[in-house]
């Protein structure tokens, strides 16, 4: 067990080394990130060079991912080219607010998705389990970014038609939170409407994939010898049937994870949320290598811990599998 | 009722002379038993399952016209792309008018007193088109990757698994977001000694996606090879003396075009979305050409006081995914038999 952690860990380390050099040359490349600098006439030339200077942008790639590797070890993936920016702090602050909304979200989905999944498996071919089904497509074809603005759309007319504001279409705070319990009363108002975004496609994914796995363990032969021995109902579902079929989720959950993350970045950019999907665009315009890299090396390290502990928790609820 | 039951043909063409009164249960359970009443091909039978799916077959339908609407575009369109109408608007109402059954405009216009329908029509010709090519284009490099990875193994398969490692290591997105920003604008020429090939820009958009879904498929086509290539048949075709090609191409491939054929389906409709996404923050297709995505981001630039800018493209959007996920639901239950949902 610990051999096979370990030799997951080895290769998503050299894989992550890759597509950092990849993703930085790519960056790097991109556009002038001082363009904006050069265009205004009260900067000096002299000062525009001090910069490049002090960033490395004359170097050759290969150097400048030297000093970045470099940054990101010993300095918190070290500061913006424009404004000297340390990027570590203003990181931990957005993934604090991806991970409220994104836990949030997921907790929810999971919760419904399986009622749903279970009950239409346990009533296959009900009214219920057909509306399920269609409902699970329609999640999967929905465009979470036209969805985010059709709720955006549906709060500004009832508020055109009663003057009252329902929910809050932007940002995560009020301009005034106040403290407290306050402070978190306002934050759970302003995150309804992304939450509920997010949880679309979660619910739609999961609950499929609940109503699959519970048939399969429904007609498994355990089942029907816990049946067959004089079981209740309610006990064969729920102690036999219902808690196997949960255990393929936790793989299917952890691999969201990372689909997740990019869920949350339409969804932070259309409620312009101070989220980490919102940095990593406004990043991408700045053409800054240095928070595009900071951003995928944390994202990537989020992922990989996931999948680790899904990969554990699988090993441990289900003996029959071994990893070797 | 022993009259109404004898349909020949409704079942799937059982001939009347061998049937007796109620053939029709008959020969539904002896068609699910395999037992063949009538020398039929796989794809007929495929056919069968596909038409028993309602929902596909509507879908198939809607989709069809959507295609149709694509390709004739020019002819369908009652404005030009970019056509300002300035016969019917009234400007001193504004140039933005809502959608109305009376007048010229079905849809409404934008905001510079465009047909929106016209502009709509000329969007889902883009992005269908697009998510065509990334489909054919991620399909015919996933299929090649995964055979040659999983007949072979070896050093093809490790790059292969570790390319995989990568996408399930960083999200997808972010990665196509980095890629789009780095080649995506602007049209290019690329040129091979003597002949230099235009790309254009939705094609380039299209190249981005395709590098991004042909991992999955090709995952999946890699682990059909990996267990068909210990079957008996492929052992028969060696020891015949078929060529390594010859094994790849008509013994395991056609074993596998099902599956190949579902996953085609839904990388169409996820290249839709996703490119729909890119358009819509700006590092999509960009202007000239219409994408809906765009018509999107440029309807909400209002605040929202003009929804019709906002609804009608994601509606597009929404029904050609939605479709196209019936409609591979469909093939599955046709193709794939023994992947079946349970229905």
């Amino acid at each position: 067990m610990l051999q096979y952690v370990l030799r997951r860990l080895a290769y998503s380390v050299i894989v992550l080394f890759v597509a950092s050099f990849l993703v930085f040359t790519f960056v790097a490349k991109t556009g002038d990130p001082l363009a904006a600098l050069r265009l205004n006439p009260r900067i000096s030339p002299q000062s525009v060079q001090n910069i490049k200077d002090r960033k490395h942008l004359d170097d050759s790639i290969v150097v400048r991912y030297g000093y970045w590797v470099q940054d990101a070890f010993t300095n918190g993936f070290g500061t913006t080219i424009l404004g000297d920016r340390p990027i570590l702090p203003d990181l931990w602050r957005v993934m604090k607010h991806t991970l409220q909304l994104v836990i949030i979200a997921e907790l929810l989905a999971i919760l419904i998705a399986v009622g749903i999944g279970v009950y239409s498996a346990l009533r296959q071919y009900s009214v219920f389990d057909y509306s399920a089904t269609t409902f699970s497509f329609m999640g999967l074809a929905l465009p979470v970014f036209w969805f985010a603005l059709m709720l955006q759309v549906g709060v500004v007319y009832v508020k055109d038609w009663t003057g009252y504001n329902i929910f809050p279409i932007a940002s995560l705070s009020s301009v005034d939170p106040g403290t407290g319990i306050h402070f978190w009363i306002d934050r759970a108002h302003h995150l309804v409407l992304p939450i509920l975004v997010l949880m679309i496609a979660s619910i739609a994914t999961y609950s499929r994939f609940m109503r699959a796995s519970m048939l399969e363990v429904v007609n498994s032969d355990y089942v029907r010898t816990a049946r067959a021995k004089g079981l209740t109902e309610k006990r064969v579902t729920m102690k036999h049937a219902f808690r196997n079929a949960l255990i393929p989720l936790i793989t299917l959950v952890a691999i969201n994870f990372g689909a997740l993350l990019g869920g949350a970045i339409a969804t932070e950019f259309v409620f312009s949320l101070d989220g980490m999907g919102l940095y990593y665009i406004n990043a991408l315009n700045t053409n800054d290598p240095y928070p595009v890299m900071a951003w995928l090396m944390v994202t990537a390290t989020l992922i990989i811990l996931f999948n680790l502990i899904a990969d554990i928790a699988y090993g441990y609820l289900d003996p029959r599998v071994r990893y070797d | 009722m022993v009259q109404s039951s004898v349909q020949p043909g409704a079942v799937g063409g059982v001939d009347p002379s061998i049937a007796s009164a109620p053939i029709s249960a008959d020969a539904e359970l002896a068609y699910e038993a395999g037992v063949e009443l009538k020398a039929r091909s796989q794809w007929s039978y495929a056919r069968i399952r596909f038409f028993r799916h309602k929902a596909a077959v509507v879908s198939l339908v809607i989709l069809i016209l959507f295609a149709l609407v694509a390709i004739f575009a020019k002819q369908l369109a009652p404005y030009g792309f970019d056509e300002i109408d300035l016969e019917h608007i009234d400007p001193t109402t504004g140039l933005a008018h809502s959608p109305t059954l009376a007048g010229h405009h079905f849809l409404g216009t934008d905001q510079l007193g465009r047909d929106y329908l016209s502009r709509i029509i000329y969007g889902i010709r883009t992005s269908l088109w697009v998510a065509v090519f990334v489909a054919l284009l991620a399909t015919a490099i996933g299929t090649a990757i995964g055979a040659v990875s999983g007949f072979y193994g070896g050093h093809v398969d490790n790059i292969l698994m570790r390319i995989t490692d990568l996408f399930f290591t960083v999200p997808g997105l972010a990665i196509l977001l980095v890629a789009a920003v780095y080649l995506g604008t602007g049209d290019t020429d690329v040129s091979l000694g003597p002949i230099t090939i235009p790309i254009y820009q939705p094609m380039k958009i299209g190249i981005i996606l395709a590098l991004l879904f042909w991992v999955a498929l090709a995952r999946v086509v890699r682990g059909l090879f990996l267990s068909l290539r210990e079957k008996e048949f492929v052992e028969a075709a060696k020891a015949a003396g078929a060529s390594d090609l010859r094994i790849i191409t008509r013994h395991i491939l056609p074993n596998c075009v099902g599956p190949i054929v579902v996953f085609t389906t839904l990388i169409v409709a996820g290249a839709i979305l996703t490119e729909a996404f890119l358009s819509f923050v700006g590092y999509g297709i960009q202007p000239p050409n219409a994408a809906l995505g765009k018509l999107i981001v440029d309807g909400q630039s209002e605040g929202f006081t003009l929804w019709w800018l906002v609804v009608f493209p994601g509606l597009a959007i929404f029904l050609i995914a939605m479709c196209i996920n019936f409609v591979g639901d469909g093939l599955r239950d046709a193709l794939d038999p023994t992947q079946r949902r349970s229905r």
